[in-house]
């Protein structure tokens, strides 16, 4: 009976959140195609659309995970808000060995199956490489979004954000291979875009991101 | 001889370790592998033969029964155990790997390792499974079957690898690698008289391997020398070193490349065992195109040295296999070529020399999680100029078949 309960008012908590998003704050989808300087789209690239005035970040309730599957991590991109909390599930059989040190937050715990790490929480902005010690190629990236308008890109190199104020807003791009050198890796300096309606806007990277297909791993890889 | 006490000990210590750590993980693997062999008559060296295989007789064999223990004792810090018993020759328990090691967070994308104990250089890419065996042929190269026969790291060893990925995603990965160790002083014995050989067995902790009792052994100046090698030995108390350095573009393609040189004197003997000078290069290459497909080669070249300039010799050996996994199979197929090499030393009626190739065709099914059958066949076709002074002719070809059961634990 609790349960149902609980359930219920999750339902309605689902309900008015949808509703609040959509009718009472009108909001608008911004479609972003990546693509790098030789066109061809960009997958798991992070846009960040910031705003003029700094929202306030809700704190989220939903919780975010960067799991351990056939010893990769997946996604190899985790874009979450500040102050998201995020679990390692491992799904493997075998033992993992996740760490952060050199990012904004640091750890480190070894991980089977049955494990039931608690999840950290992510309370500054910025990136967080993660690794695992027994396993030397997986690498993976927590994005911390200082906006609550982000997404990541899919293989297409898509990414739509759901903007619920208008205006003009800073557009944030980053990926694992684009050089901490080049201040803006936008081609044609485009820095600010202003947003009033749905629109759909392809960035041009000023570098190439080649696909690094590195995910074919068999039960051998490890020596 | 307070090292042996110290070696000998020394899986105890970890064991004790390993216990009593109470954040300790532990957990054991294995396999055990039996089968049908359909060999090959020559004597095995095994049973103080000249033949090549491990096996001389037809019918059920045990081929492998080893445990692994491995256990975290703090985040960075785990052990390994590794205990096989073989019937080759005769019915034995014993361990052929036992370290600790210690493997902190990378910082800035370099990665420090330290291992001490007993282990196996990572010179190769065959012998890949737990308990350093090979998931592709039953029967280990020429190379690594000397590797698994004589050489093994007493000692202690550093890497320190620089990961690609941390550098704005680089493919490529490298690791320097150096390592000082003792007792192995008496590596090179068995290739000087038997030559490269052809199987999975692999030396115990103070395990002896046989092999013919040649007459140039029996008598003066090489008498002192007895017809078995003492693996895990130290003569003269001279440490001996290695150094190695791995290269990695992604998982596509990885070179590794050693250098080991166990600095024993060669004039020193006791309880019929020589310290034998030897060194070697070893370069391997896995080629992977696609995720089933494996391409391994070796190439390994050196030279041993016993007595003053009374046995000195040069040595080669090459393989490359290539392995193709489709679902639950797995086809294997090997080419090897070996040689051992005379060095103008004192004793030209003591003749080293030898030459050989070998091809072997595997399959292997896994059944489920635990099991797996397989088939293989072996055939060499060699020379060995010691068979003469036994009366036997200098050339030898031998095959076998094997069909195995294996069953793995973990």
């Amino acid at each position: 009976m609790k349960y149902s309960i609980y359930s219920l008012s999750r339902y309605i908590s689902i309900v008015f959140f949808v509703l609040s998003n959509n009718v009472f704050a009108a909001e608008i989808t911004a479609s972003f195609t990546i693509v790098d300087s030789e066109k061809n789209p960009v997958e798991n690239a992070v846009v960040q659309l910031i705003g003029n005035h700094p929202l306030k970040t809700v704190s989220p309730k939903r919780s975010f995970q960067l799991s351990q599957r056939n010893k990769q991590f997946t996604p190899l991109v985790l874009t979450v808000p500040k102050g998201a909390s995020v679990s390692f599930p491992n799904y493997d059989d075998i033992q993992h060995h996740v760490y952060s040190f050199s990012g904004i937050k640091k750890f480190q715990f070894k991980l089977s199956k049955e494990s039931k790490e608690p999840p950290i929480t992510l309370d500054k902005a910025g990136i967080v490489p993660v690794g695992c010690n027994i396993h030397d190629w997986m690498l993976a990236y927590i994005v911390v979004a200082d906006t609550p308008f982000f997404a990541t890109t899919d293989s297409h190199g898509k990414a739509n954000i759901n903007v619920t104020n208008p205006g003009d807003y800073t557009i944030k791009i980053w990926h694992p291979q684009l050089s901490n050198t080049i201040k803006n890796p936008i081609k044609n300096n485009l820095t600010s875009i202003s947003i009033e309606k749905p629109f759909s806007q392809t960035i041009e990277l000023t570098q190439e991101i080649t696909s690094g297909d590195d995910t074919d791993i068999d039960e051998f890889d490890d020596y | 001889m307070k090292s042996r006490r110290f070696l000998t000990r020394f899986p105890t210590v970890l064991l004790v370790l390993m216990a009593n750590s109470l954040a300790a993980k532990t957990t054991v693997s294995g396999i055990v592998q039996a089968g049908i062999i359909n060999a090959d008559s020559e004597t095995s060296f095994i049973e103080e033969g000249t033949g090549r295989f491990l096996h001389d007789e037809s019918g059920l064999s045990l081929n492998q029964a080893f445990i692994v223990i491995n256990s975290d004792i703090t985040d960075n810090v785990s052990a390994q155990i590794v205990a096989n018993h073989t019937i080759t020759p005769e019915s034995s328990t014993g361990l052929t790997q036992a370290f600790l090691s210690y493997k902190p967070i990378p910082f800035k994308g370099y990665n420090w390792q330290v291992k001490g104990g007993m282990f196996y250089p990572s010179i190769s890419f065959e012998n890949v499974d737990i308990g350093w065996t090979s998931p592709f042929a039953y029967t280990n190269s020429a190379i690594n079957t000397w590797i698994g026969e004589e050489i093994r790291i007493n000692g202690l060893e550093v890497k320190l690898t620089r990961k690609g990925k941390h550098f704005n995603n680089s493919p490529h990965s490298i690791s320097g690698i150096a390592g000082i160790y003792t007792r192995n002083d008496t590596a090179g014995t068995i290739l000087a008289w038997r030559g490269f050989s052809l199987h999975d067995k692999q030396t115990q902790l103070n395990e002896s391997l046989p092999f013919a009792n040649y007459p140039s052994i029996q008598t003066a100046p090489l008498d002192k020398q007895e017809n078995h090698v003492e693996v895990f030995r130290e003569e003269d108390g001279r440490p001996g070193y290695y150094v190695g350095a791995h290269w990695d573009y992604q998982r596509l393609s990885k070179v590794r490349y050693y250098y080991y040189d166990n600095q024993a004197d060669p004039l020193d003997v006791s309880d019929g065992q020589y310290a034998w000078r030897t060194k070697f290069h070893s370069l391997s290459w896995l080629y992977r195109p696609i995720k089933n497909v494996r391409f391994i080669t070796q190439y390994l070249t050196g030279s041993t040295l016993m007595g003053p300039n009374a046995v000195h010799l040069d040595y080669e050996a090459f393989f490359i296999l290539s392995s193709y996994k489709s679902g639950k199979h797995r086809f294997t197929a090997r080419i090897d070529k070996f040689g051992t090499y005379n060095k103008n030393d004192r004793l030209p009626e003591d003749d080293n020399a030898s030459s050989g190739k070998a091809l072997t065709i595997g399959w292997r099914y896994n059944i489920d999680k635990y099991w797996q059958v397989g088939a293989e066949w072996s055939g060499t076709k060699s020379t060995q100029e010691s068979r003469k002074q036994l009366g036997l002719d200098n050339d030898l070809d031998q095959n076998q078949w094997m069909a195995i059961l294996q069953y793995r634990y973990k």
